[in-house]
């Protein structure tokens, strides 16, 4: 007879089109018991329990009634929503003196109800290496093909990467203080299976300016996106110990979706957990050998492992191709020429930069020192405004 | 120079991971203008501020109460004050000459970092905690240079500034330190717009406080936490604390997600680690919605914790309103201790603040005539990162 029972907890009905959500199992007082994901058993001792299922907005909804659990026995719960709706995204007010926050005078800055104008923009896709648009101090506007693509909320554009260029999707933002060209750095999957690398861009006006989310054809990458704009570790984290589970199964979780991969590896990077990296990033590798976050990730791994020496090997085999799709990359890109152009003259640096080699980190330095501060902090695939009367 | 340890319990901890906390407020900046002159030319654009003392002597404060009710992490071995009150700082707040520690200087701030990080590398199990609340200029993204109270007191510029990447790196495990404390927290109370001025200097770059060093093996747990994002603005009240530090104080206190077993704390706890501070952070003040940056190395390190749940806000909306009418009373049950609040609805007033703690909830709601039946939700968890307003859509009531 086992000591432990076992949960299994699906998704609201509401809810299923989404991949593996993290799901919860709390105690009458509240101590969580255990945690996993929906659709796997969740072990936890015999008892009565609250089992609930974390949505990427923040909900977490549990079932109609508490779970028992006997030894040995397997319980099966959903969670639902019943007649609770979603937290609107319109305007609200702010909380009342009485609530418990200490800055009860703040205001709400919650965006207008989009209207129907603002449903739809038109962006153009452009190709080719976009960091090198930026060089001898200054941008260097890329042509852009006219006319553009309507890109309109729930109509998905789908996009096609050929051959070895990246792509930039362009969305002019008008309105403001003067005008700007939102650049986002389109992204692609290749998904379980191989075949075409492909994405779809969304367009999302929930925050007021109009944004492009990207999505891929897996549910569960796409879920996985969905808490990293959410932008909260420890849901992410929950998340990518499943793909962590997987590949201590022996997975090879680049052949799930590279998409998916490179995504969990810049989680497990920003938690600071670097055993198993090196291979998840190997089997990314060989299914898309020179994807740039694949590089980054690597040098940023073997940074922080202490062999700089290689890490300088990989940053110098950077510097002029592709450059990273997500923001952490980029950042941690300018942080490693940094770091290896500040340290290069110590006595017991572990390694030489030529005098070519030194120029090409100053320069690709430099050039980051301008990228960056264009870039939206609140997106983690790069996207940057850009003023758009720059010669 | 000045004594910047306000707090030393280093020989009763020996031997004990214990918390190095080092914090620097700078309001008197020597040689800027006060807040109502007109702005000065170049980087004397900048001014004098009226909170950064105050708020770093409440960060102290917090640190000591969360101590003496053993809520941290690691017990307070050290505090170290760098502070240049504001005159109308002192004047508000009398203590902030008493309290001890030396002044924000370049000088005395890069002595204090440097013994900081001394005590910090004597065990593995020691935990760092730095708090600049002052003038920042923005470098780039997880890159600030911090301003001491003597900026701009002769050339080059920026000689009496600091850059954060150079304190983290100087933290890093190494040949010197090798055993230095895994887990810091920075916490950056700080503008990171870039001025205009910033571009008419040959070099951005500040003397160091500490000597590039490649890390070793780098197994820290070291989030920075930004107050505002890149290019934006950090702001306070005149004489109290600023918004970030005020709302970090409330984080410290309510910011958890839920509670659970935590390595070297008996029983389980309500941990507030760097996620759950910065939701925190952001429930806490509702100007920091999405624009508290934490980067760095996040992790999940537990900062301090609580045992009974934590508050938080929570704010009800029904619709559609020609259905709120009928509803006589919305009763919120907390299902452990069985606790309940009653709100009674009404057309147009809405949403509904309530004050809760942090668990499972159901909700019923009271018919006041036959349109529909009583009903309860499902059983919901609430927290800090349930996000708010709950909607409840009365037209699906049975």
């Amino acid at each position: 007879m086992s000591d432990i029972g076992l949960i299994t907890c699906d998704a609201p009905p509401s809810e299923t089109g989404h991949g593996p959500l993290p799901v919860y199992i709390r105690s009458g007082e509240g101590d969580v018991i255990g945690s996993g994901v929906t659709g796997t058993p969740i072990a936890v001792p015999p008892g009565r329990y609250y089992a609930t299922v974390l949505l990427p907005d923040g909900r977490e909804i549990g079932a109609p009634d508490a779970v028992i659990v006997a030894s040995g026995q397997q319980e099966q719960c959903v969670a639902g929503v019943c007649w609770i709706a979603s937290p609107q995204a319109v305007g609200v007010a702010a909380p009342t003196a009485g609530a418990a926050p200490p800055m009860a005078s703040a205001t709400a800055v919650s965006p207008p109800p989009p209207d129907g104008s603002a449903n739809e923009a038109t962006v153009t896709l452009w190709r080719g290496n976009w960091l090198a648009l930026w060089r001898d101090g200054e941008m260097h506007r890329p042509e852009l093909s006219a006319p553009g693509q309507r890109l309109a909320t729930g109509s998905p554009l789908n996009i096609d990467s050929v051959g070895g260029d990246d792509q930039l999707l362009a969305l002019p933002i008008e309105g403001g203080a003067s005008p700007l060209m939102r650049l986002f750095i389109v992204p692609y999957d290749i998904p379980a299976g191989g075949g075409v690398r492909h994405i779809s861009a969304q367009l999302n006006i929930a925050g007021g300016s109009p944004q492009v989310d990207f999505r891929t054809s897996d549910a569960a990458v796409n879920t996985m996106l969905a808490f990293v704009e959410a932008n909260i570790l420890t849901n992410m984290m929950r998340l990518t110990t499943e793909l962590v589970k997987q590949a201590e199964a022996g997975t090879n979780v680049a052949a799930i979706s590279t998409l998916g991969t490179i995504t969990g590896t810049y989680i497990l990077l920003r938690s600071n957990v670097l055993e198993g990296v090196e291979k998840w990033l190997d089997q990314v590798d060989e299914i898309d050998p020179g994807q740039p976050d694949i590089s980054i990730l690597r040098v940023e791994m073997l940074g922080r492992l202490g062999r700089h020496d290689d890490a300088v090997e990989f940053l110098k085999g950077m510097i002029g191709g592709r450059a990273p799709w997500f923001r952490a990359g980029l950042s941690y890109m300018l942080e490693r020429l940094r770091l290896y152009v500040d340290v290069s003259n110590n006595p017991d640096a572990p390694f030489a930069l030529s005098a070519n080699d030194m120029d090409a980190f100053k320069r690709a330095r430099n050039a980051l020192e301008i990228v960056l501060p264009m870039m939206d902090n609140n997106r983690h695939m790069a996207t940057f405004d850009v003023p758009w009367d720059i010669a | 120079m000045a004594e910047s340890l306000i707090l030393d319990r280093r020989d009763q901890l020996a031997g004990k991971g214990a918390m190095h906390a080092i914090l620097i407020g700078v309001s008197d900046y020597m040689f800027l203008p006060p807040s109502d002159d007109p702005p000065g030319e170049g980087l004397a654009a900048l001014k004098k501020l009226s909170s950064s003392s105050i708020t770093v002597a409440a960060i102290a404060r917090k640190l000591q109460e969360l101590d003496a009710e053993q809520r941290l992490a690691r017990p307070l071995g050290t505090i170290r004050l760098l502070h240049s009150p504001a005159p109308e700082e002192l004047a508000a707040q009398p203590d902030l000459a008493t309290i001890g520690g030396a002044p924000a200087i370049r000088a005395e701030i890069a002595t204090a970092l440097r013994a900081w990080r001394k005590d910090v590398g004597t065990a593995k199990d020691t935990q760092a905690f730095f708090y600049f609340c002052g003038h920042g200029i923005r470098r780039t993204l997880e890159e600030s240079i911090l301003l001491a109270a003597d900026f701009l007191e002769d050339e080059p510029k920026l000689f009496n500034a600091f850059r954060l990447s150079n304190i983290r790196n100087g933290m890093v495990p190494g040949q010197q330190f090798p055993d230095i404390g895994r887990e810091q927290f920075y916490f950056i109370d700080a503008c990171r717009e870039k001025p205009d001025a910033l571009d008419a200097l040959d070099t951005t770059e500040t003397p160091k406080v500490f000597d590039a060093e490649l890390g070793s093996y780098d197994d820290r747990k070291a989030p920075i936490f930004f107050a505002t994002t890149t290019g934006g603005v950090a702001a306070g009240p005149a004489l109290k604390p600023t918004y970030f530090g005020n709302a970090l104080l409330w984080a410290m206190d309510n910011g958890s997600f839920d509670k659970r077993p935590v390595d070297g704390i008996a029983g389980n706890v309500w941990p507030m680690t760097p996620p759950s501070l910065k939701v925190g952070i952001e429930i806490a003040n509702a100007l920091f919605d999405s624009r508290v940056e934490l980067t760095g190395l996040v992790a999940d390190p537990v900062l301090c914790f609580r045992r009974d749940p934590p508050r938080l806000p929570v704010r009800i909306t029904l619709s559609p309103d020609p259905l709120i009418e009928p509803v006589e009373a919305m009763i919120i049950n907390e299902l452990n201790t069985g606790s309940t609040q009653q709100i009674t609805p009404c057309a147009n007033c809405g949403p509904f603040a309530v004050e809760i703690t942090a668990g499972m909830y159901q909700l019923a709601i009271n018919p006041a005539s036959a349109k529909f039946a009583r009903n309860r939700s499902d059983i919901v968890y609430l927290s800090i990162q349930s996000k708010m307003p709950w909607t409840f859509d009365l037209g699906s009531v049975p």
